[in-house]
């Protein structure tokens, strides 16, 4: 039988179209529109990982499964339930009570500005926000939800929210991983950016601080202790050296004993990272931004006014093997009179920033 | 279209081949020093954190010891001082703390010397924002300078000395140098000089900083029972004391 060479090609051809040919339609097109963040004046360069970069998509997502209490055991509980908005996405409670009724060990930390951060948690444990995000859903004091059934949920979501729609639009697929409900989290957390507190403002020239909080902001910027007892002393309040103003961030995002207990057995801190009885006792220090709202303060929530903070400080703390050079504790503490603690509570309160606690683009959109 | 080889062509090729080749070398010829930086108490091996006596054998336990280094230069035996623009940050509690020299290259050299900043350069000093670095791991960018920077207007902290005698009680004692008037250029020579060839990115030095006598010298002793403190904008003669005993301090390990 002879076959025509015309013939053969067609088959061939035909053979090939049909394999090209995609009979469910055409694939849906991944196109991830990048999310324009604008660093505040003053502030640093955001830096940002190279496999997690900001989306419109991405953060959209973040946002929802910051709020998705279908992340707890019990779908009661999201990220949102421990760090409040009002309070600068913190808990006002000194521990934070998970799903099945275990209290945390540690106050949750304000998240504000966490992009700039260069580790995570009271301690430090974690190096990367994504890496930050992966404990509390699984965490039996915290969301208490295997990580296998937090993404199974959300795979066979059948609500409105439409997760693998929507992680497909954030990451290019529908299959949904810890690792990319991580990165949706993180991409959320760090565009909470706080940069408009009246402190803000007056860097920025649109604002005036009274003059006790300028005196305040004075006394934070100047060396504690009476200069007869503290060589170099200057009768201020010494807050700098850890809660430094580069970058506008009021952290100096280093570990620091501030003189709270005379031991450690309770909690060891840093230490339980790096295993050096030189950490003990040391914490991450926190951000200054909205501290007027983020009580109670401490790792351990022990202080429910900043006026306790303030008079902690005042009194230079406790001695330990760790305390930190900075505090005050053999020498009669700063020496502040009333109205220098007043003038310091009035400046911390300029670093409050509701236009930020207040954002409707972080609140719950569920 | 079809070229046809030519000789004129063949020449053209021939020429371009040495060209591309030199271009090629000139950027491989820049060699690159590493400098490693260890701490010793008096003359001995001591890691931060570590128990060790002072002049008056009380224990001294160090818990801080950072610095930056800069304007760096070597020393070409034919050409004199050949300046290096680099800034690193220090820290002695990590293993490899370390600075990386890259030389031009102009062909091999002949190196004796070493010559090092100790502090950050006056002009990217005071009202240098670490915020204003697009790199925030700059070493003086916001990352890069965590702890190590006293604010904006104020200016980076070159040297941190902070520890405790353990003494009962004990007597914490914080030394840090950061203003213009505290910035030091150590000088290290040595009596063999080797050769840096052209490209080369195998040559390796160690500095050694004696901890101990950042308090004890020659012509002065910090005792921090009775100097326990200064930052500098506080207390100035006390850090330029400190500065003066830090600069004479250094080494280069044989």
């Amino acid at each position: 039988m002879r076959v025509s060479t015309t013939f053969i090609l067609g088959l061939f051809l035909g053979g090939l179209t049909l394999v090209g040919c995609d009979c469910h339609g055409p694939e849906p097109v991944w196109n991830p529109t990048p999310y324009p963040l604008e660093i505040p004046p003053f502030f640093p360069p955001m830096d940002l990982p190279a496999d997690n970069p900001l989306t419109e998509e991405g953060v959209r997502l973040g946002r929802m499964l910051f709020w998705e209490t279908r992340l707890s055991e019990n779908n009661a509980m999201s990220c949102g339930t421990c760090h409040l908005p009002e309070v600068s996405f913190a808990d006002p409670e000194p521990y934070s009570t998970g799903v099945t009724g275990a209290i945390g060990t540690r106050n949750a930390m304000a998240l504000i500005n966490m992009g700039w951060a260069s580790s995570y948690f009271w301690d430090g444990r974690a190096l990367t926000l994504e890496e930050q995000i992966f404990e509390p859903i699984p965490h039996p004091d915290e969301m208490n939800l295997p990580w296998s059934e937090a993404v199974a949920r959300l795979a066979n979501d059948d609500t409105e929210s439409d997760y693998p729609q929507r992680f497909f639009d954030a990451f290019g697929t529908t299959e949904i991983t810890a690792d990319l409900v991580s990165k949706a989290i993180a991409q959320f957390v760090r565009i909470m950016i706080s940069s408009d507190s009246k402190f803000d403002q007056w860097r920025r020239g649109e604002a005036s601080l009274t003059d006790s909080e300028y005196n305040g902001y004075q006394m934070f910027l100047r060396e504690g202790g009476d200069p007869e007892v503290v060589p170099g002393g200057q009768f201020g309040a010494d807050c700098f050296h850890c809660h430094g103003e580069a970058g506008l961030q009021f952290t100096d995002h280093l570990f620091h004993n501030n003189g709270l207990d005379p031991s450690f057995e309770a909690d060891p801190g840093r230490a339980l990272v790096t295993g050096s009885p030189l950490d003990s006792g040391r914490f991450r220090t926190p951000t200054l931004r909205n501290v007027a709202l983020s009580g109670p303060f401490m790792h351990d929530g022990r202080f429910q006014t900043l006026e306790e903070v303030v008079e902690h400080y005042n009194s230079g703390g406790v001695a330990s093997s760790t305390i930190d050079p900075f505090m005050k504790f053999g020498s009669g503490g700063l020496a502040l009179a009333p109205s220098q603690k007043a003038d310091l509570i009035a400046f911390l309160h300029t670093l409050t920033d509701t236009v930020f606690t207040q954002n409707p683009a972080f609140q719950n959109p569920h | 279209m079809k070229i046809p080889f030519t000789p004129l062509k063949h020449l053209g090729i021939c020429a371009l081949v040495p060209l591309l080749a030199t271009a090629g070398c000139t950027r491989q010829k820049d060699a690159e020093i590493r400098i490693a930086y260890d701490v010793v108490w008096n003359g001995s091996p001591y890691e931060i954190g570590e128990s060790a006596p002072d002049v008056q054998g009380r224990p001294v336990q160090l818990e801080r010891l950072e610095c930056y280094v800069s304007d760096f230069a070597i020393h070409d035996v034919d050409e004199g001082w050949l300046p290096i623009d680099t800034v690193a940050r220090i820290d002695f509690s990590k293993d490899d703390a370390h600075a990386v020299l890259t030389i031009p290259g102009e062909g091999d050299r002949t190196i004796d010397g070493l010559r090092m900043g100790l502090g950050v350069p006056e002009d990217r000093n005071v009202d240098v924002d670490p915020a204003s670095y697009t790199d925030p791991d700059h070493p003086l960018g916001y990352t890069g300078s965590a702890g190590l920077h006293w604010g904006w207007a104020a200016g980076y902290i070159f040297s941190v000395y902070e520890g405790r005698l353990l003494t009962e009680p004990n007597t914490l004692f914080t030394y840090h140098a950061g203003d213009d008037l505290t910035f030091r250029t150590t000088e290290l020579m040595w009596e063999e000089p080797w050769l840096l060839e052209c490209g080369s990115k195998d040559h390796n030095i160690t500095l050694v900083l004696d901890a101990y006598e950042c308090l004890h010298g020659v012509n002065d002793t910090i005792d921090p029972e009775i100097d326990p403190e200064t930052h500098t904008g506080n207390n100035l003669p006390l850090a330029i004391r400190w500065v003066d005993l830090y600069q004479n301090a250094w080494s280069i390990q044989p």
